[in-house]
């Protein structure tokens, strides 16, 4: 199985140029093991170093492909999509023009919003999803168990509701950041280190400022979905709470849940290699399955 | 110049103890009603006290779930000072626009308070605070569409005979159709209210309409702002009319300079410590990628963050002091920003009714004559495409 480096660049979609991640074009498909798309959270950790050792250690066993959104680090047309059903279209579009389709149907990995944009696949459309990976995502309201405030919240805040650990070197530069915003008069955060920030907070609010990160209809349509499931959440998630993957698990046939204990929101991030082992043995065991047909 | 009396209309009671915020999340509990009663009626009797002293105009304007301004709708404050007001523009600064929907209810109310006052109103339109969006849960990263497409449909419905269809990508409406029509003909003079941003100030510039700087900011970021401000219109093949432009600015004026600032500094501490936090709250998609570099140069200025009496009158955050000293400092401030129109705000935070008043009738009766003989000329020379 390939584990030659993952390439970044510019992949030409219906709404533009999207920048994406991925396994060498130059490896003949198939050969690099079954495909996954990694549909990123609205933090954007696709473009980012602290998601690439993760990337890497999946596509030891598979073909990758991690597009960012439009609006997340380069990639266009945002000015076309307005909420999450555009947002499906977009992902559907992506795969077609990858050939990710009927046999080679990708099994969708998704991270947060992500993992969101991927159950709104996957019941829209059960035959192009060969399975189905949903990490720390929101989508569903849980009364008693809302998500907490994404928007407008201080760097410092968010790192501590969305890592475990806070030495992690994601979590430390965004106490960085809240310090230097809280110094207030005549410091300036540097508009750079901000700027993908602004520019992905800006884009997830138009597929989750309201209804606030849920569809209200979604509880009532996962029956459709069809791909062999697996939903993973952390107990320490501080931004969306496990209980809101209890629910997909609960409304997914074929979904099974895992809550680990010491983890956070950003698993991908803070445990790559038991999450990236966790994912090869869900999409091994998938393709060992026959996926009930709806399609 | 014109000389307008703008009101923010604050809450004055919040409890010593309480250090949080003033928007969004600032407990309604607080919110004493037979307060309200005193302060809204008190309120009123300002702006009218304004009218009968002579300024050209009495502003108000629209905010919500806060205690900085009481006024989640500007347009009933509007619609009693048509009746209890003889003389004054009445500027709205402004309505929200995204915040109605459909925004057909923005051209009935102003029409309506137009017709009222026999054709006294400033039609203000703004985008909407950051706080509002929370408030809201109006989708930001549509404000600025929005706001564009309900400006369009506004306009449409007051100069083009109804009924007609409306077909934009936010409001469809299949009888567009306003009754009743604004006295002023084609329609109210328009004012928009801005922070900085880019997009707001070539908006202005485009449509010839008047812009308000509206923060509280240090005297810089103001002459910048008006600088890209007359660039905008230089862009758009015009020179910028004084009377395009206005500065919102806190003003006291008493005997001496030691009682101007003895009796208000208090209460614009108030102001600035208790009301502006969370006010500059900023949610995603609200501001683009351009402006956010251009406000994040003046962040560091804003009111909020002001800890000395010296840094206020540095920065001209607030002119206070005896009339020669407010006159002088007005003087120096008008020709510098080069504005035609000077909002001042007259009442702050706690400050009560009797200063107030007392405030109102110096400025009146000793600064206001100098100030209009050093800057005549009330008429606006650019006015709106549809106007002229």
């Amino acid at each position: 199985m390939s584990a030659a480096p993952l390439e970044t660049g510019p992949f030409e979609t219906a709404v533009g140029s999207v920048v994406m991640t991925r396994s060498p074009a130059t490896v003949p498909a198939g050969d690099a093991g079954p495909p996954i798309v990694y549909l990123h959270s609205s933090g954007g950790e696709t473009g980012a170093d602290s998601v690439a050792p993760f990337l890497e250690l999946l596509a030891e066993s598979s073909e990758v492909y991690a597009p960012m959104f439009p609006g997340f680090a380069g990639s266009a047309g945002l000015e076309q999509i307005d909420d999450m059903e555009d947002a499906v279209y977009h992902c559907l579009d992506v795969f077609e023009r990858l050939g990710l389709t009927g046999e080679r149907r990708p099994h969708v990995v998704g991270l947060s919003i992500g993992g969101w944009m991927a159950a709104e696949i996957a019941w829209r459309y059960p035959e192009a999803v060969r399975s189905l990976t949903l990490v720390s995502a929101p989508g569903i309201y849980v009364a008693g168990h809302p998500m907490s405030e994404l928007f407008g919240r201080r760097f410092d805040e968010l790192a501590e509701e969305t890592f475990a650990d806070q030495n992690h070197p994601v979590a430390a530069m965004m106490h960085q950041m809240a310090a230097m915003s809280l110094a207030g008069a005549g410091v300036d955060i540097p508009f750079e280190l901000i700027r993908p920030f602004f520019e992905s907070m800006a884009a997830a609010a138009k597929l989750a400022w309201n209804p606030y990160f849920h569809n209200p209809k979604l509880p009532r349509r996962l029956g459709r979905v069809t791909a062999p499931t697996l939903v993973i959440a952390g107990r320490l998630d501080g931004l969306v709470p496990f209980e809101t993957s209890q629910e997909y698990a609960r409304l997914i046939a074929s979904a099974r849940l895992e809550i680990w204990d010491d983890a956070s929101h950003m698993i991908p991030l803070e445990q790559p290699a038991r999450l990236a082992g966790r994912i090869s043995a869900h999409v091994s065991e998938a393709l060992a399955t026959p996926q009930a047909d709806r399609g | 110049m014109r000389l307008f009396s703008f009101h923010l209309m604050p809450y004055p009671g919040l409890p010593p103890d309480y250090d949080g915020p003033a928007w969004i999340k600032c407990p309604n509990e607080f919110f004493d009603p037979s307060i309200g009663t005193e302060i809204y009626n008190r309120y009123l009797d300002e702006l009218i006290l304004a009218d009968e002293l002579g300024f050209d105009g009495v502003c108000v304007n629209e905010h919500h779930q806060n205690a900085y301004g009481l006024m989640p709708s500007p347009n009933l404050m509007a619609s009693i000072l048509a009746r209890e007001t003889t003389n004054c523009r009445i500027a709205v600064v402004g309505n929200a626009l995204p915040l109605y929907d459909p925004p057909t209810r923005v051209a009935e109310e102003f029409a309506t308070i137009d017709c009222i006052s026999g054709g006294r109103l400033i039609a203000g339109m703004v985008v909407g605070g950051g706080p509002e969006y929370y408030s809201f849960a109006i989708n930001p990263a549509e404000a600025r569409s929005r706001f564009a497409e309900a400006h369009d449909l506004i306009i449409k419905a007051w100069t083009e005979p109804g009924p007609f269809e409306f077909i934009g990508k936010h409001y469809r409406i299949r009888y567009v159709n306003t009754w009743p029509r604004p006295v002023q003909r084609p329609h109210p003079e328009i004012w928009i209210p801005g922070a900085g941003s880019l997009e707001t100030l070539e908006f202005v510039a485009k449509h010839r309409y008047a812009y308000m700087g509206i923060p509280y900011f240090h005297i810089s970021v103001f002459e910048r702002m008006f600088r890209l401000m007359r660039e905008a219109c230089e862009n758009e093949g015009y020179e910028a009319d004084p009377l395009q432009l206005g500065w919102l600015v806190p003003i006291f004026v008493a005997e001496t300079d030691a009682e101007a600032r003895e009796r208000f500094e208090e209460h614009f501490w108030y102001f600035v410590k208790r009301l502006l936090p969370g006010i500059s709250i900023s949610p995603p998609g609200y501001t683009s990628v351009r402006s956010l570099e251009n406000i994040i140069k003046g962040g560091h200025t804003f009111a909020e963050f002001l800890e000395t009496w010296e840094q206020v009158v540095e920065g001209q955050y607030a002119i206070v002091g005896s009339p020669e000293t407010v006159l002088e400092k007005l003087t120096e401030n008008v020709e510098r920003l080069g504005v035609g129109n000077l909002l001042g705000l007259f009442q702050l935070g706690t400050l009560g009714a009797d200063d107030t008043r007392r405030n109102l009738e110096l400025f009146a009766a000793e600064v206001a004559p100098t100030l209009r003989a050093r800057f005549p000329g009330t008429e606006r020379r650019i006015i709106s495409g549809a106007v002229a």
